[in-house]
């Protein structure tokens, strides 16, 4: 066997640390396993009476119904996987990656202002929400200052998206530190898939203008290049407090990009890359000693842009082993009225695989960071010292042994890991599956995940709160020099089914157990004399919380007939955390229908309703939203034109964060003209 | 806060005109007053793997009679379920009939004119082609990467369109001749070596 033809069944574009790891959780392709929806219908109505009857060249013009494809070998993956596909994103309008992940079940995508999103599985959502580890194409895109993701600044050509992998739970022992609370991969095509040119224009109520335009070259038969450039224009949302007022915070970036691949399927070069610069408005209150009030009110424009380059070499061995390397550069800058920071980060990784031995299947790995970071000191943010530049080493090993053939396997690994913060990490997980027959299979696992901290849990001094007087009283929250890592413990169980041809069903279940979480104690107040003599009341960062969360994911996928597709997710979290100021933030159901319908060829018609559940932490109220997308392709010209609604519901509501900080998300209807040629 | 009541009138009226639609589909018939031109994958892939037996000539001494049929074989899990049987029943070609033979693991393979290698297989590909490396047997993939690790015809979907990719040199070895129809439908390229 071939374990590189093997990997890329598994992930047609391989990519080293964004899908080997998914081929390792996947096992032997074996005969014997659930039948996926793909998988023909038991009475279809053929639409051609008799296929055999068209020639070679009427057989190529014939558009493929594959509505309800998925990655066969995600239903034996051993965790709480979901995939969405990149027809599926343009089929329900999605113009950006947080809107994706709102088809994903279990994940909470919160749109707290026109561009800025709180996202988050299982619990513990923020607007720089701290615990998931998030891959675009291989590179690792949360900031080592805070663990989060600026979500803003996160993009490509969606239409290029191949797929998004989502994974609830933690994965540490196969992608490292953060991987706490899920992992999100965006792996886009390879440039053999994207050959030829695709503009893309439209524009809309909120969505106000979007162009973006690709051309894709074969340089030879082994050899594929694409260049891509794009442009976006967002409206400001409503304020949250005057829903008469614009929110200001809109947005206009641009970005361009390319991804080229060399050479044959077992020794294939990957380059790819792209820049970036966007603004985005915000009006922020800036905290200040010297104000009446304890704060200026800024009216900002973040200037953010940045870049990377990616190299990645994987190459299968004669005797069966493969190795993938790869190494990538990132540069990301943001200058906000309360902070600037620049991140330089150099990454290099190398995983290898051994030729399969009959009952084991073993990989290992080792990788290296190094990040250099800048930060703008400003009163409301500081981060001693204002430069750095810290190191990551890790290595993994992972054995799956088939302890029964097509019937019984098991995953052990362990990663290690060594930064500058809390040294040595050890990330073991064990997992189950157990695949019960050809259409179903259940799994379970126990895992041990930790995040490392972060700069600010270390270094940081934040004051975001100043209450005016003679002497100002000072808010400041001071990082803990000690901070170790939070550290999750995971019991994950779940189980898929294809109940009949045209159905099927995936629930997962969890209790996770958390310990060493960040937290405040309140410190013995000081003054300090300078500028003006003030009075800080601190609040020492310490790993002083514990929490416990469990809770439950389903996803059902019904096909009522070939040209339509309807899908029910559901999720529901149960959080208890030790300080209750952590609790009340993240909703405990969240539910979604999608109904997916070709009503006649050419003709597309895609709805979704979700369902949010109250977060009481912020007063924000439950909520139900739609989106529509009516779409009218003409094949043969390669145009197609859409026109698409979001937040229909309700002229303005809010999703997430206090009320002086979150915006109101307006209704809005945009139309799209694509042009393949 | 753009032009908002524009939105939310176009907003009443996309959400009236899409349930209407919905509800109306339930019984899903496909609509016949276009001439049909879609598929199924696998209905789709089964006509092609009837056309690739009219444009590949064998040599004389891979059938042992004139009107022996043309064995078709699939490896592994059978992705088209009764869809081949019923493509391929009763049909002829040159003379020739159909016959259709699964094969459990790559090591089983034998006697057959035409083998389908699933998407489920890719990963035993080379095995597989190892197995009937000396035989005129067509092989048929669905893998991007299966011409050029040797196989010879794959049948790609690319944006809902099939695409086919050949690889010449592999069928000349195995004692194949592909009619230069079919190579000019479809992308040539050879063994990575």
């Amino acid at each position: 066997m071939t374990p590189r033809i093997r990997a890329a069944l598994v992930a047609p574009t391989l990519s080293l640390r964004v899908t080997l790891p998914l081929a390792l959780l996947a096992a032997h392709a074996a005969p014997g396993i659930a039948q996926s929806p793909q998988d023909p219908p038991a009475s279809p109505v053929p639409t051609v009476a008799d296929p055999t009857s068209l020639d070679l060249e009427d057989l190529l013009e014939i558009r493929v119904i594959t509505a309800a494809k998925r990655e066969q070998v995600v239903t034996r993956v051993p965790a709480a996987i979901h995939v969405v596909r990149g027809e599926e994103l343009a089929r329900a309008g999605v113009r950006s990656i947080p809107e994706a992940l709102r088809l994903v079940p279990g994940v909470h995508v919160a749109r707290t202002r026109a561009n800025t999103w709180a996202i988050s599985a299982r619990g513990f959502n923020d607007n720089l929400s701290n615990k998931l580890l998030v891959t675009i194409d291989g590179r690792s895109v949360y900031s080592p200052l805070h663990s989060g993701v600026f979500w803003d600044v996160q993009d490509t050509f969606v239409e290029d998206i191949d797929r998004i992998e989502v994974i609830r739970g933690p994965g540490g022992s196969l992608w490292g530190a953060n991987a706490i609370n899920g992992i999100i991969n965006v792996i886009t095509k390879p440039a053999s898939e994207t050959l030829g040119g695709k503009l893309v224009a439209g524009g809309g109520t909120e969505e106000r203008a979007f162009t973006s335009a690709r051309y894709g070259v074969a340089l030879d038969d082994d050899a594929h290049l694409r260049v891509y450039a794009k442009y976006t224009r967002r409206d400001d949302a409503a304020d949250g407090v005057d829903r008469d007022r614009d929110a200001y915070d809109g947005a206009d970036s641009g970005r361009g990009g390319f991804r080229a691949d060399w050479g044959p399927a077992n020794d294939r070069l990957t380059l790819m890359g792209d820049a970036y610069e966007g603004r985005i408005r915000q009006r922020v209150a800036a905290p200040s000693l010297t104000s009446p009030t304890g704060a200026d009110l800024v009216t900002d424009r973040v200037d953010v842009h940045g870049g990377h380059l990616l190299g990645r070499w994987e190459h299968t061995f004669a005797g069966g082993s493969s190795v993938a390397a790869q190494a990538y550069y990132d540069f990301t800058e943001r200058d906000d009225a309360l902070f600037r920071d620049a991140v330089h980060t150099a990454d290099l990784d190398v995983t290898y695989r051994l030729a399969p031995d009959g009952a084991h299947d073993v990989n290992f790995g080792v990788g290296y960071r190094v990040q250099r970071i800048d930060v703008r000191n400003t009163f409301a943010f500081q981060i001693t010292p204002d430069e750095r530049t810290d190191g990551v080493a890790t290595a993994f090993l992972q054995d799956e042994v088939t302890l029964v053939p097509d019937t019984l396997r098991v995953t052990a690994g362990c990663k290690l890991e060594h930064n500058d913060y809390s040294d040595f990490e050890v990330q073991p997980s064990l997992r189950l599956a157990w695949e019960v027959d050809e259409r179903q299979t259940a799994w379970a696992a126990v895992t041990r995940a930790v995040r490392t901290p972060s700069i600010v849990d270390v270094d940081a001094r934040l004051t975001p709160i100043v209450a005016p007087g003679p002497v100002p009283v000072v808010f400041s929250i001071f990082g803990d020099d000690d901070f170790r890592s939070e550290e999750l413990l995971a019991y994950e169980a779940g189980y898929r089914v294809q109940l009949a041809d045209a159905v099927s069903l995936d629930v997962a279940a969890f209790y996770n157990d958390y310990d060493h979480l960040r937290g405040g104690t309140p410190g013995t107040p000081f003054v300090e004399p300078t500028p003006v003599p003030n009075l800080v009341i601190p609040i020492q960062l310490g790993n002083n919380v514990e929490a416990e969360s469990h809770g439950a994911e389903l996803a059902v996928n019904v096909q009522p007939g070939q040209d339509w597709l309807l899908q029910a997710h559901y999720g529901y979290l149960e959080l208890d955390v030790s300080e209750p100021a952590g609790e009340g933030r993240d909703p405990r159901h969240i539910a979604m229908l999608r109904s997916s319908l070709q009503p006649v060829p050419g003709l597309s018609l895609d709805t979704t309703v979700r369902y949010v559940s109250e977060l009481p932490a912020f007063g924000v109220d439950e909520y139900v939203e739609v989106g529509v997308r009516l779409a009218w392709r003409d094949a043969e010209r390669g145009f197609e034109a859409a026109l698409v609604g979001h937040d229909l519901v309700h002229e303005e509501h809010a999703e997430f964060g206090a009320a002086g900080e979150r915006s109101e998300i307006q209704r809005g209807v945009f139309f799209v003209l694509t042009w393949t040629f | 806060m753009a032009a908002a009541a524009t939105s939310r009138w176009l907003a009443g009226a996309l959400v009236l005109a899409s349930w209407p639609l919905l509800v109306a589909r339930a019984p899903c018939q496909a609509p016949s007053q276009d001439p049909p031109k879609a598929l199924p994958e696998y209905e789709l892939k089964a006509a092609f793997l009837f056309q690739f037996v009219k444009y590949v000539q064998w040599p004389k001494e891979a059938f042992s009679r004139a009107d022996a049929p043309v064995v078709v074989g699939v490896v592994g899990t059978d992705p088209f379920g009764e869809l081949l049987d019923r493509t391929l029943r009763d049909k002829v070609v040159l003379g020739r009939g159909f016959e259709i033979r699964r094969f459990a693991k790559p090591q089983d393979v034998r006697g057959c004119h035409v083998l389908f290698v699933p998407h489920r297989e890719s990963p035993r590909t080379t095995e597989v082609l190892k197995a009937v490396a000396d035989e005129p047997v067509l092989t048929v993939g669905e893998h991007a990467d299966f011409a050029r690790a040797g196989g010879m015809i794959a049948i790609l979907i690319v944006d809902e369109k099939p695409k086919l990719v050949v690889n010449p040199d592999a069928a000349r070895q195995a004692k194949l001749v592909v009619d230069a129809k079919l190579l000019k439908a479809a992308t040539v390229v050879r063994t990575d070596k």
